[in-house]
């Protein structure tokens, strides 16, 4: 599973280890597809093809900014792994999946149930 | 340049630079491909583009390895020698036309034109009933519009008693060119995030769109312009001894003129539409060729075409992969690259013309 902390298709960062959607993805039972580099990095079409993620996992405003799911996975790089070809976006709203408050549970919950 | 003219060199001399440039181009190539996240030896280099383009069909590469390469580094690589040849031979059709070594597609704002109009598309666009697929197409042309408006705008203001005139045209290009930065800014002040966004990849240059339809448009849009630049070279030969004189040696000047005007701008607004605004290489390619192969437009502007697609694509590769995965946008690089090339070229033949 890769996280995309989307801001327009020319804004694109990933989720490396260490970081809040790292924890969040642990914390729901999937794996970090980003794991050879700490902190947010952009996007790299041949890393995001290296990676082969099954699943993307986006904030809602992300999703949004890139006109939904179908601009996501045409993203460069995003648009040739598995998670394109099994059409699998994960859209979630920012302070609910990575806050870490009160909700923490909900929300790990909530995406295990998604990536399932 | 009257002091470059006196730079004579052999025709031996000449083929060996020639000749030396097209073999670097190709390991510039290969590098290239080879260059970047996913490691790819040449050998695999070369046996994915035999396979796509399907003489062989051999197994010694991963699937990924061949989308890497076929989708995203080959197309990124022919934009870079296709889009850095252009602005080079604009670049050296513009010195030689104004009969000014200064003269750069970004100096004197046709640059700025066309990425005026380009921002105005975006802006302006979303009211359009247009899509994005659609958008690729009318991109380019709408570049080109803006690019040629500002190059007759220049020309026409250039003009003192039917001539145009060096100072006034460099006053006029740079004036332009601040009226159309403001006007950018101005229509930005208003845009919303996204089309802001657009823009910062406008201004610093970046060949990271590239694909394969863009590919084509920039081979019809920006290569045969300057191959039927080339045509021309006689004329600009004439024009630099003096406008009067390249008419009485029967040239249709006015004729060529506004046809060179054309292919500029058609040259150097597609590449602004493809790729953002690219200073320097116009500038300095050019003049780099002359030092090496003479002052002849026919080899200026072949020389600046192979040049500037070498010198793009190292530009381009080495803002790949320095800060990766993230990547530096080319404009940095080619200015952090070349001025100082430039400067330690222009030092050496200044000790050339010293007694």
């Amino acid at each position: 599973m890769l996280f995309l902390y989307a801001r327009g298709s020319d804004m694109l960062m990933v989720g490396g280890k260490d970081t809040p959607a790292d924890h969040m993805i642990k914390l729901a039972g999937g794996t970090n597809a980003a794991n050879d580099f700490n902190n947010f990095k952009p996007l790299s079409p041949e890393a995001a093809i290296e990676a082969n993620p099954d699943v993307i996992l986006v904030f809602d405003s992300g999703l949004r900014s890139l006109n939904g799911p179908e601009g996501v996975l045409s993203l460069p790089g995003i648009a040739e792994t598995n998670a394109a070809k099994n059409k699998k976006v994960v859209a979630m709203e920012g302070h609910y999946l990575l806050g870490f408050g009160p909700r923490v549970g909900k929300a790990a919950l909530e995406l295990a149930k998604a990536i399932r | 340049m009257e002091l470059l003219a006196l730079h004579r060199i052999s025709k031996d001399k000449r083929y060996l630079y020639l000749g030396a440039s097209l073999i670097v181009v190709t390991i510039a190539v290969i590098t290239a491909a080879m260059i970047g996240y996913m490691d790819i030896n040449a050998i695999q280099v070369v046996s994915i583009v035999s396979q796509k383009i399907g003489l062989t069909n051999t197994t010694n590469f991963s699937t990924n390895q061949a989308i890497v390469l076929w989708n995203y580094r080959l197309p990124r690589i022919l934009m870079a020698l296709i889009i850095g040849g252009g602005l080079a031979c604009a670049g050296a059709v513009l010195q030689g036309l104004l009969r000014n070594p200064l003269v750069e597609p970004g100096l004197i704002g046709v640059s700025s034109g066309a990425a005026l109009f380009a921002v105005l598309f975006f802006v302006l666009g979303d009211q359009l009933p247009n899509s994005e697929a659609l958008a690729i197409y009318i991109l380019p042309i709408v570049s080109f519009l803006g690019a040629f408006l500002v190059t007759f705008l220049v020309y026409q203001l250039s003009k003192v008693n039917g001539a145009s005139n060096i100072a006034f045209l460099l006053l006029a290009g740079i004036a332009i060119n601040a009226l159309c930065t403001s006007l950018i800014g101005l229509t930005l002040y208003f845009a919303d995030d996204d089309a802001i966004r657009n823009f910062t990849f406008w201004t610093l240059g970046n060949l990271s769109g590239a694909s394969w339809i863009k590919v084509f448009i920039s081979l019809i849009l920006v290569l045969i312009p300057s191959i039927l630049m080339v045509r021309y070279s006689k004329i600009l030969d004439a024009l630099n001894i003096g406008e009067e004189v390249a008419k009485q040696l029967g040239a249709n000047v006015d004729m060529a003129k506004r046809m060179l005007i054309v292919l500029c701008a058609l040259v150097v607004g597609c590449s602004v539409a493809m790729a953002g605004i690219i200073g320097f290489v116009g500038l300095l390619v050019p003049h780099l060729v002359r030092i090496l192969i003479g002052n002849h437009h026919s080899h200026v502007l072949i020389g600046s075409m192979i040049t500037g697609g070498l010198a793009l694509l190292v530009a381009d590769t080495i803002g790949r992969i320095i800060v990766a995965p993230a990547e530096l946008p080319i404009g940095i690089i080619t200015a952090l690259v070349s001025t100082p090339f430039f400067l330690w070229l222009l030092l050496k033949s200044k000790k050339q013309f010293a007694f």
